[in-house]
This record gives structure tokens, C-alpha cells and sequence, in this order.
């Protein structure tokens, strides 16, 4: 999947939700990261070709889905992080629906896997946040289409179907673009990564460009240890100067919970 | 919604049993029989017409992220929309009949033509026409009140105009008279018979209506293709 944005540009009125926004990712699954406001699921909205540009152009696979509205929509489908619904549609009716044309390893991945089947008699509208979002990604990983688009998609699942769904998506080989919030995602199944901030690129590559020698992240067990040059931190996580021998002692001493190397949280 | 859906039939029903009543007595003169057909009409056009819509619209309206949801799980923008619009024009049909129905037993004693059968089943199609382009304003309320205030204030414009007009006893002519046909083509072909102040023929009246009705299909069609929405 190739995706382009060159000088991608959107304003709501006087609010520029996205400025100059310019990348490329070559890659089958690209993480957009960034703090709420950011400008991610806007972008996500023009890939789907549901907003269009102020300015700039976004390409996926050499078109712009805002302007080929028909063709986006049967090559990519979309997962957003708060759908309000409001009709009276049962999740079985979606699940016979789907059943009709869509996967079935996938359908019984849902269904069976990770237990939509138990609340299928519920109509979407009283469905939990967390039963909500299985529904959409049910949805839009069992309609066969070349690109999921998944705004947070796992902001409200549980803990052991987050685990579950994204062995699912590495295993399938799905094309996925998703936002999440939360850099440990965003490094576990992307392949590219597009950081932004208040609608701006502050940083875009892969994971191996992140990589800077003698700079970690490490897990703190209430305040960051004295001698260790804290950089940033971010609640219980500091990103430090130090170097592995050290950080292993004072894991070893009980001082620290665990340590990694530096990923996208550096630009947070 | 499905409350209206079983009182609006009924109130109908058993209201126009009632006008039919005097209607269909003894010795009832003509012209009377024309007033009380007039009196039906205002009420399937001011009251029951669009509230039947509305009914309708309340099945077909989404919200923005429910659109995209189906757009999604279908796999295409289009075939959301031309759902959308035939889910409306199957629910509105057994009324239209309906209302075709009583308007051809009722007007065919007093010997008026087809026109009045084809104003009304016009007048109902038109008027979902326009709730279906409302239907693209994000919020599911905000389309079902907005509707509500087109649906019932325009037909209601037009019954205000004749009023005006009748008591100065002026013509309606021009553009006035092509936009009281499309916006209520029944009750102005009654108003045209009974006062003979529309220079406007039904004929042509009832084309612009019909040509209103087909352009505001099409443009729900397009506008559909074009909305923004952001998730």
C-alpha cells in the first residue's frame, strides 16, 4: 500500500485541523500517533474519501479517494473511535448481513472468537463503547477490502481482545492505517509511523529511524531514580540518557519496573 | 415514529368516513359536495401528507457516523443512497394508493378529472423528495424538525395565498401559479375549478410538479456523493 500526502491541508471554519501535512509510507501498516486533537482522524476522514482538502492532495495506491468517493469505498473500509448509532439494527442483522458477502474466517473470528455472538440480540444503539467497537471492526475487517482504516481501535476493548485482534491482523496480513494514542500500539503493528501534533508532521519514518544509541524508556516505580538524566517524562514513564549496563542494575535493585529502547514516545 | 404511523391512517380513515357521510347524504347540492372535497383536500395536504412523510423520513434518516457505518459495510456511498431513497418510496407507496384511491372515489362525483388524483400522489412524492435531500443534514432531530417545519409551512403558504387571493379576488398567474402547482398541485387544481382564478393550466402545473419532484430525487443522488462527513 502506498499512501501520499503532499501539503495536505483541511479547515473547519477558522480551525486548521490539518497544516501541510506531508509523508509517504511505503509500507502494509502504517501508525498515525498523536495526542487527542491532533488532526488524526480527520486525515483518516479524507483517505476515506468523507472529507475533502482544503488544500494539498492525499493519495492511496495513486488516487484520491475523496474525488473516486465510489472506488475508495469499495477498496477501504473504516473503524471510527465513538460511532453514534441510532437505529434500531440488531448486531445479528449485521452479522446475516455480512454473512452474505463477507469473510468467513474472519466472520467466525468475531462471532465465536471473541464473543460478539453473546450480545447479538442487541440493537446498536445499547451497545457498550467496547461492544460498539468489536461491532465496527467485525464490520470492517469481514468485508473484503484492500485498506482497514481504524481510528483507535482499541481504545474501548478489553485487554485480551486488543492481544487477540492484532495477532488477528499480523496473522491475516492485512493493509491497515490506524491512529492510536498510545505509543506501544503504534510500535507493535506498525511498519511506518506519521507523528502529529496540533495538525502538523512532527516526525515520520520507521521504527529503525527512531533508534538513537544511549537513550531509553524506562518504567518507573514512583519518582525516577537520582543520577539518571530524565529527558522527558510522561506519568510513569521517563525517556533517560543512561546506558544499558546501568539500567539493568537498577531494574535488578528494584528501582525501576523495566526499561526498552527509545520508540515514537520521543516525540511525544 | 410507530405510534404515528397507526394514528395517522386511523384519524384519517375515520374523518374522512365522517366528511364522506355529508358528502354522500341525500339531497347534499353540488357545490357543497365541492366545498367539503376542498375541505378533504386541506386536510390530506396540510396535516396528513406531510405528517406521513415525516413518518417516513424517521425510517430513513441517519446520523453522520450511521452513514458511514453503512457506507463502509457496504462497500459503497451510492448504494447507500439509492437504498435510502427506495426504502422511502416503498414505505410511502401504500399511502399514496391510498390517498389516489379516496381522492378518485370522492372527486368522481364531482365530476372532476384526473388531475386531482395525480396532484395528490404527486404532492406526496415531491414533499419525500425534499425530506430525503433534508435527510443529509448530520443530525437525525435536526432533519425530522427541520422536515417537519418545510412539510407542513409550505402547503400551508399555499392555502394562505388562496385565502388572500379569494378575498380580493385577484388571478394567479406566472411564476405564483407554477410554484402553487409544485408546492400543493391538488388543492390549487381544486382552487383553479372552484374559482376559475388560476390562469395557469393543470396540465402544465402538474408538469412543472412532476419535474420538481424528479430534479429533487437527483439532487439527493448528488448531494449524497458530495457531503462531507467527518468521523
Amino acid at each position: 500500500m502506498m499512501l501520499q500526502a503532499v501539503n495536505l491541508t483541511k479547515r473547519f471554519g477558522r480551525v486548521v485541523a490539518l497544516r501541510n501535512v506531508s509523508f509517504e509510507a511505503d509500507a502494509g501498516r502504517v501508525a498515525i500517533i498523536g495526542q487527542n486533537g491532533s488532526g488524526k482522524s480527520t486525515l483518516l476522514s479524507i483517505m476515506f474519501g468523507a472529507l475533502r482538502p482544503t488544500e494539498g492532495v492525499l493519495r492511496v495506491d495513486g488516487y484520491e479517494p475523496y474525488k473516486l468517493r465510489e472506488r475508495a469505498s469499495k477498496d477501504m473500509s473504516i473503524v471510527f473511535e465513538r460511532p453514534t448509532f441510532d437505529i434500531s439494527v440488531r448486531v445479528r442483522d449485521v452479522y446475516e448481513v455480512l454473512s452474505g458477502y463477507g469473510d468467513s474466517d474472519c466472520l467466525s473470528f468475531f462471532w465465536e472468537g471473541l464473543g460478539v455472538r453473546d450480545f447479538r440480540n442487541t440493537a446498536l444503539p445499547d451497545l457498550s463503547s467496547g461492544e460498539k467497537q468489536l461491532v465496527q471492526l467485525m464490520q470492517a475487517f469481514c468485508r473484503e477490502s484492500r485498506l482497514k482504516i481504524l481510528d483507535e481501535p482499541f481504545s474501548h476493548v478489553d485487554v485480551r481482545h486488543v492481544g487477540l485482534i492484532g495477532d488477528y491482523i499480523l496473522r491475516r496480513g492485512f493493509s491497515v492505517v490506524f491512529t492510536t494514542h498510545v505509543p506501544e500500539e503504534a510500535e507493535w503493528l506498525g511498519e511506518y509511523f506519521v507523528m502529529l501534533r496540533d495538525g502538523e508532521v512532527v516526525w515520520h519514518g520507521g521504527l529503525s529511524d527512531l533508534e538513537r544509541e544511549g537513550v531509553y524508556e524506562v518504567y518507573l516505580r514512583g519518582e525516577p531514580p537520582e543520577g539518571v538524566e530524565v529527558l522527558a517524562k510522561f506519568g510513569y514513564v521517563a525517556i533517560v540518557r543512561s546506558d544499558y549496563d546501568e539500567l539493568v542494575e537498577l531494574v535488578r535493585r528494584g528501582r525501576v519496573r523495566g526499561f526498552r529502547r527509545l520508540g515514537v514516545r520521543r516525540y511525544f | 415514529m410507530f405510534p404515528l404511523e397507526v394514528i395517522t391512517p386511523f384519524i384519517a380513515v375515520s374523518l374522512f368516513v365522517e366528511l364522506l357521510i355529508y358528502y354522500f347524504a341525500e339531497g347534499s347540492p353540488s357545490d357543497l359536495r365541492m366545498q367539503i372535497f376542498g375541505g378533504l383536500l386541506m386536510l390530506m395536504t396540510l396535516f396528513f401528507n406531510p405528517a406521513y412523510v415525516i413518518s417516513g423520513l424517521a425510517h430513513v434518516a441517519r446520523s453522520a457516523d450511521m452513514t458511514v457505518f453503512e457506507a463502509s459495510m457496504f462497500g459503497s456511498w451510492r448504494d447507500v443512497a439509492v437504498a435510502r431513497t427506495l426504502s422511502l418510496l416503498i414505505y410511502m407507496t401504500p399511502y399514496a394508493i391510498m390517498q389516489a384511491v379516496v381522492t378518485y372515489l370522492v372527486s368522481s362525483l364531482c365530476l372532476l378529472g384526473p388531475y386531482v388524483i395525480m396532484g395528490v400522489v404527486l404532492s406526496i412524492y415531491l414533499y419525500s423528495g425534499i425530506a430525503l435531500s433534508l435527510s443529509l443534514i448530520r443530525s437525525r432531530t435536526a432533519t425530522i424538525l427541520t422536515s417537519a417545519l418545510a412539510l407542513f409551512m409550505a402547503p400551508i403558504s399555499v392555502a394562505i395565498l388562496f385565502l388572500n387571493y379569494g378575498t380580493f379576488h385577484a388571478k394567479l398567474s406566472g411564476v405564483v401559479a407554477v410554484m402553487t402547482y409544485v408546492l400543493n398541485p391538488s388543492l390549487t387544481y381544486w382552487y383553479a375549478i372552484t374559482t376559475n382564478s388560476v390562469t395557469v393550466s393543470p396540465s402544465l402545473g402538474l408538469m412543472a410538479c412532476a419535474f420538481v419532484m424528479v430534479a429533487m430525487y437527483v439532487v439527493f443522488l448528488k448531494w449524497f456523493d458530495r457531503v462531507e462527513i467527518k468521523v
